[in-house]
């Protein structure tokens, strides 16, 4: 059998009383695009942080390339991350900056060189890939911020918003090297709020609300079991609660739960408009960064 | 806990020490600071080299006395590095882009890494100090293997501090990032820990243990550190004992680092607690600036316009959320920290700071809020500019957020130094009213300035922070005008000028002192009121891409 890139059984993370994540299980396969949705402050950053080794869980098990998400020194060789603010340093060339890090992951320069001129090409960024950080746009930065999390040829990528900030012509090669990266049996582990490109790209989608998984399937399949057919747009929306928008009332939440599980439709509890990054106007344990 | 890498700890020293020499080219006011500071530091280096020469020769005492001072020195020279060391880890202890370093490379080689990089920072102009006087401890004694056993010791004290300060800074973090309490105050916390900064940088400290400790130099492990540090020189030194102490401090280093480790684990990797800024916010420094204007939130006061109220409130809560965004303000009392602390501890205050602080207390005041109003604007320059607010009613607002506490500040430390050095009621009045106009007129000096050099570019104020400040040549042009016009205030309000004056002249000294302020004043209200007008005329016709 072979071991999935990602599977969690019963993840869950807690901010004191508030829970951010609450029992997920997730089952991705290695060189699948796995879309991962949710509104904001459903708990999808803090997923990746957790997958990602850079956050403990408070519960349950996770495993990254076939290694738990405890052991981060057994996970980190095999994943890169995007966050959605790049993690750049500004002082730096985007050279310098990839070298720096392919350096500390042991990587062979010469190697490690080629692998990162081949990907600032690819992305554009050969003739800039010599300039200060500092001087870059917002889209050069998330640029650099791919190549530094693709250089070591990373068996999972996470990678959260990797669209956001870049024009259309380069959000276009992302969309291309994630559907190649895939090809060559790269997971993509893709957080995004750009339906359209979890439309195009992922063959597994799941959906996050209040954190826990309200929704999983292959893209058309959600937007069919969403009753009359409509969007992934349509379908997510219905699974988060906001209804307005998805076909005139006419999406049940409940058709386009987890699987078939008729028990995991949308959680309207009492926690579903208190997530841990929300404003109550108090003091309330957060995560290190707030989920997008 | 597996060994960590040396070549990963190597590479985030070099990476590190990189980004922190250009980030120290881009800011020029900062390298400008530290040359000063080195220049500074001159003096006092010059004095411990003087001692230890004479310690060496044995002038002090005898070799007894050598011995313990030489311990003594070892420690007190590592608890130094390790409250610098610390208070450095408080402010920023986290790596950058941790993403990027953390997922690369394991905590311990990290850790090493960013431990090194502050220990070579804070140790590196220690150690040459050390070195320096080691040198003259060996010509003092004439014996060659005391520079070599002295920086030995001294530099082994200051690496064990490093260590051990790194390893406190983290645990700090940790607790501010576990505990609601402190994460709440953790900005009173940080003005807590700056003026420790300050007094162990202005060596305004009293330190009563300092005997105790030269009782304490007579036993182990303090005696190890003296034998170590005068091998080979003092016949008293003990070998045995040195080789204890040479074993004792990397030992306290390693510790330092494992514990560094271990903490940085859950510092770096659990959440933090974030106070959330309550909704409304009737009280506190916003509220209370509003209420010393006598007017509400919304209300206008007399003559000020409601809009000049609402860009002070504004200015204020802004400086009240990152007060390290004003942190350029406190950098000159670095320069007079020294006379400054021994004035507060002793109580003697020389002649000359009650004149002088109309001047820092103007300066501060107009660095503070006017002098990059534009620039300081940020992302919302667009918004305000087109928000209707007059050039008038919004420098207004920027000198009142300034004057509310700048002007009320200066006056009452300035009374009370005038009073402490016995100035004449006449002279005690002139250096208050200037006090009291110095400030005001400032702000709108520091306006035109401002407005006329406006810095929109973030330059980095700390290792981990990065803030809209003035542009360097509008603190040099804005420096140089409040000196300028402060010189005959500052003349006349010296004791010394006014008796030479009244010896030549026969004039009272009181009297150049009232002449002094008053041409001070003359010349503030009138560069102040040009300079206000300028800046509103200035903000009226601002376009953000020119023209």
């Amino acid at each position: 059998m072979v071991t999935p890139a990602i599977r969690t059984d019963g993840l869950t993370r807690r901010y004191g009383d508030e829970v951010a994540v609450s029992g997920l299980d997730l089952h991705v396969d290695r060189g699948a695009v796995y879309g991962f949705l949710g509104p904001n402050g459903a708990g999808k950053t803090t997923t990746i942080r957790m997958l990602t080794t850079l956050l403990r869980p408070s519960g349950g098990e996770a495993y990254v390339a076939g290694a738990d998400v405890t052991d981060r020194d057994a996970v980190t060789p095999n994943i890169g991350y995007l966050p959605e603010e790049p993690p750049l340093f500004e002082e730096l060339t985007a050279r310098e900056q990839v070298e720096y890090v392919a350096g500390l992951r042991d990587l062979d320069p010469e190697r490690a060189g080629d692998r990162a001129d081949r990907l600032f090409d690819r992305f554009g960024l050969a003739a800039d890939a010599d300039k200060r950080i500092g001087t870059y746009s917002k889209g050069m930065k998330q640029k650099a911020g791919l190549v530094q999390a693709l250089v070591h040829d990373p068996e999972v990528v996470f990678l959260d918003e990797p669209t956001s900030g870049l024009d259309p012509r380069a959000a276009r090669t992302v969309r291309e090297t994630l559907d190649d990266l895939a090809e060559d049996d790269v997971t993509v582990f893709l957080s995004t709020h750009i339906l359209p490109v979890v439309d195009e790209l992922a063959d597994t989608v799941g959906v996050l609300f209040d954190g826990s998984l309200v929704a999983e399937g292959a893209p058309e399949e959600l937007t069919q079991r969403a009753s009359g057919g409509g969007t992934l747009e349509d379908a997510f929306l219905a699974v988060t609660g906001g209804d307005d928008a998805a076909g005139s009332g006419d999406v049940d939440a409940t058709d386009v739960g987890v699987g078939s599980d008729p028990t995991s439709g949308v959680d309207s509890g009492p926690e579903a408009d208190s997530g841990p990054e929300g404003d109550s106007g108090s003091e309330v344990d957060s995560g290190p960064e707030a989920d997008s | 806990m597996n060994p960590p890498s040396a070549r990963r700890a190597g590479l985030v020293v070099r990476t590190e020490s990189r980004r922190r020499l250009r980030g120290l080219r881009d800011a020029g006011w900062r390298l400008a600071l530290l040359a000063l500071s080195g220049v500074l530091l001159l003096l006092p280096v010059g004095g411990m080299a003087v001692a230890a020469y004479f310690l060496g020769s044995g002038t002090f005492g005898s070799p007894a006395t050598t011995l313990r001072a030489a311990g003594a020195a070892v420690v007190l020279l590592a608890g130094f590095v390790t409250v610098f060391v610390a208070l450095r880890t408080v402010q920023a202890g986290d790596p950058d882009a941790p993403e990027a370093v953390l997922l690369a490379a394991p905590v311990r080689d990290v850790v090493l890494g960013l431990a090194a990089v502050e220990t070579l920072v804070v140790t590196g102009p220690v150690v040459a100090v050390a070195v320096v006087v080691s040198a003259a401890f060996a010509v003092g004694a004439g014996s060659l293997p005391a520079v070599l056993f002295a920086s030995l010791a001294l530099a082994g004290g200051a690496l064990a501090g490093a260590s051990t300060g790194f390893a406190l800074g983290l645990l700090v973090r940790l607790a501010i990032a576990r505990s609601k309490l402190l994460a709440r105050y953790k900005t009173v916390i940080g003005v807590a820990l700056f003026l420790g900064y300050f007094a162990v940088v202005t060596g305004g400290v009293d330190l009563p243990w300092l005997a105790d400790l030269v009782v304490l130099a007579d036993r182990p492990p303090v005696a190890w550190f003296g034998s170590l540090a005068t091998l080979g020189t003092l016949a008293a030194a003990n070998a045995v004992g040195a080789a204890a102490g040479a074993v004792v401090l990397p030992a306290v280093a390693v510790a330092g680092y494992v514990a560094s480790v271990g903490v940085a684990e859950r510092l770096w990797f659990e959440p933090r607690v974030t106070p959330t800024e309550s909704r409304t916010e009737p009280s506190g420094m916003a509220g209370g600036f509003a209420d010393r204007l006598g007017v509400g939130s919304t209300g206008a006061a007399g003559p000020i316009p409601p809009a000049s109220v609402t860009v002070a409130r504004r200015s204020w809560l802004r400086a009240r959320r990152a007060p390290i965004s004003l942190l350029y303000v406190v950098y000159p009392l670095f320069v007079v920290g020294g006379p400054l602390s021994t004035a507060i501890r002793t109580g003697v205050v020389p002649g000359w700071l009650p004149a002088a602080l109309p001047l820092y207390g103007a300066w501060a005041t107009a660095a503070a809020f006017t002098l990059n109003p534009i620039g300081d604007e940020g992302a919302v320059l667009p918004v305000t500019l087109t928000s209707g607010v007059s050039g008038r009613a919004f420098v207004l607002g920027r000198c009142l957020a300034g004057a509310a506490v700048g002007v009320p500040l200066t006056a009452a430390v300035t009374a009370a130094a005038a009073v402490a050095a016995s100035f004449a009621p006449v002279a005690t009045l002139a250096v208050v009213v200037n006090a009291l106009v110095l400030p005001v007129a400032a702000a709108g000096i520091g306006a035109a300035v401002g407005t006329a050099l406006p810095q929109f570019e973030a330059s980095r104020i700390t290792r981990s922070r990065r803030a809209v400040v003035p542009s360097l040549l509008g603190f040099a042009a804005f420096s140089l005008a409040l000196v300028l016009l402060s010189v005959p205030a500052l003349v006349g309000g010296t004791p010394v000028v006014g008796e030479v004056l009244e010896s030549l002249l026969g004039v009272d000294a009181a009297v150049v002192a009232v002449v002094g302020v008053g041409a001070t004043m003359a010349l503030a209200l009138v560069g102040g009121g040009l300079g206000f007008r300028y800046a509103a005329t200035r903000f009226d016709g601002y376009y953000p891409d020119g023209g």
